[in-house]
């Protein structure tokens, strides 16, 4: 294997052209991106017990490259709920208990309270949603395929329904908004 | 410092289609440097009526800019409980950002108290369930020296408040009153 020093590479074109299938490796780059929009009208049922109910249309999919890598990733979630409840995050279905990269608050442990972010406290628990942002980063750790998603959770004793990308009341009417949802992760090379 | 001028660029087939290079690849719009904050700290800050804010330090996101020609690319997800009458101003290293065109408030309302980069909400609930920003912010590095980003806190009012970060403003641990995580993370990006 040859190695090249070099402060600058030019080309008299607009671009350098690296050949098909081959990678640049340095600390840094974005290995790879993903996104995902949901516009599908859907409800959850957010219990009061256990880790949260995944909202899966929101799953974000990769398979690092690098176990290195940096894994960072945003949602906008758009939703209709009760004040009570929390989001938290899944890896697989599972809620993320890997300490320095909870998918809640590490101070607080996993109690039912406990989330990376709450829902609004609007007072209109039928014909307006509200509009949360989520972002997270946790180290890859292995190359395994994976996905995240958000999750969401009762935080009393009481259990709700998560509406996503709508109203309680309905599915879309005069007054009633349906709105769109979108995710992204991206694997930075460290 | 050398400069190759070549077209196409192919590796050895024995990295495995891999070109390493070391340390950064530096080209127009190229990440060369991540930094992330991660907080779990559920603590409060006072809002003052005069001043330039409080800085939200659990949020102080550090980094020096390998060049000063880079371009910083900000973002917090921050979550806490604060009164509506409250702005969110952008500090650099613990003072409010005044360079023109990148200040850390309403550069039109300027350096008032009720300027700010965002605004809390009005929820009329202060006491079981925070609120949930996003700040989004972008600033030219300027130089390579390391320098601390964060949220401030400041009231828009006559009226002192106080901002609980990752909590309520009545409780820390019990039912409906959520604890949260805020994150915030910094790119340079290549000119």
């Amino acid at each position: 294997m040859s190695t090249l020093q070099v402060g600058t590479i030019n080309t008299g074109n607009p671009a350098v052209t690296v050949a098909p299938g081959v990678q640049f490796n340095y600390a840094g780059r974005v290995v790879q991106m993903f996104t995902n929009r949901v516009d599908e009208r859907t409800t959850y049922y957010s219990s009061n017990t256990g880790n949260g109910t995944t909202i899966a249309e929101l799953a974000l999919s990769i398979k690092p490259q690098y176990s290195t890598s940096l894994l960072w990733m945003q949602w906008m979630i758009n939703h209709e709920a009760d004040h009570d409840n929390v989001f938290l995050i899944h890896q697989n279905g599972s809620l993320i208990t890997t300490a320095g990269y909870e998918g809640y608050n590490a101070n607080a442990g996993n109690s039912r309270w406990s989330g990376v972010a709450s829902t609004y406290y609007d007072r209109d628990y039928s014909s307006t949603p509200s509009n949360v942002y989520l972002q997270y980063a946790i180290l890859a750790s292995s190359t395994a395929s994976r996905n995240y998603a958000p999750a969401v959770r009762s935080s009393n004793s009481n259990n709700y329904v998560f509406c996503l990308n709508r109203p309680v009341g309905s599915r879309g009417a005069s007054g009633n908004e349906v709105t769109v949802s979108t995710g992204i992760i991206m694997e930075i090379q460290q | 410092m050398s400069t190759v001028i070549v077209k196409n660029i192919n590796p050895p087939s024995s990295t495995n289609n891999v070109l390493s290079v070391s340390p950064i690849l530096r080209y127009s719009g190229s990440i060369i440097q991540t930094v992330v904050v991660r907080s779990d700290t559920r603590t409060t800050y006072t809002s003052l009526t005069s001043g330039n804010g409080t800085t939200v330090s659990a949020l102080n996101l550090t980094i020096a800019p390998r060049y000063a020609d880079s371009t910083l690319v900000i973002e917090w997800m921050m979550n806490g409980e604060i009164h509506n009458d409250n702005v969110f101003v952008l500090h650099k290293d613990g003072n409010l950002i005044t360079t023109a065109n990148y200040e850390g408030y309403n550069n039109q309302a300027g350096n008032q108290r009720w300027s700010g980069y965002v605004s809390a909400f009005y929820d009329r609930n202060e006491d079981s369930t925070p609120s949930n920003w996003n700040i989004f912010y972008s600033c030219p590095a300027e130089n390579t020296t390391s320098r601390t980003y964060a949220p401030a806190v400041r009231s828009s009012t006559d009226t002192q408040y106080t901002f609980s970060l990752n909590r309520t403003l009545a409780g820390l641990t019990q039912d409906a009153h959520e604890s949260m995580v805020s994150i915030g993370i910094v790119h340079e990006v290549s000119a």
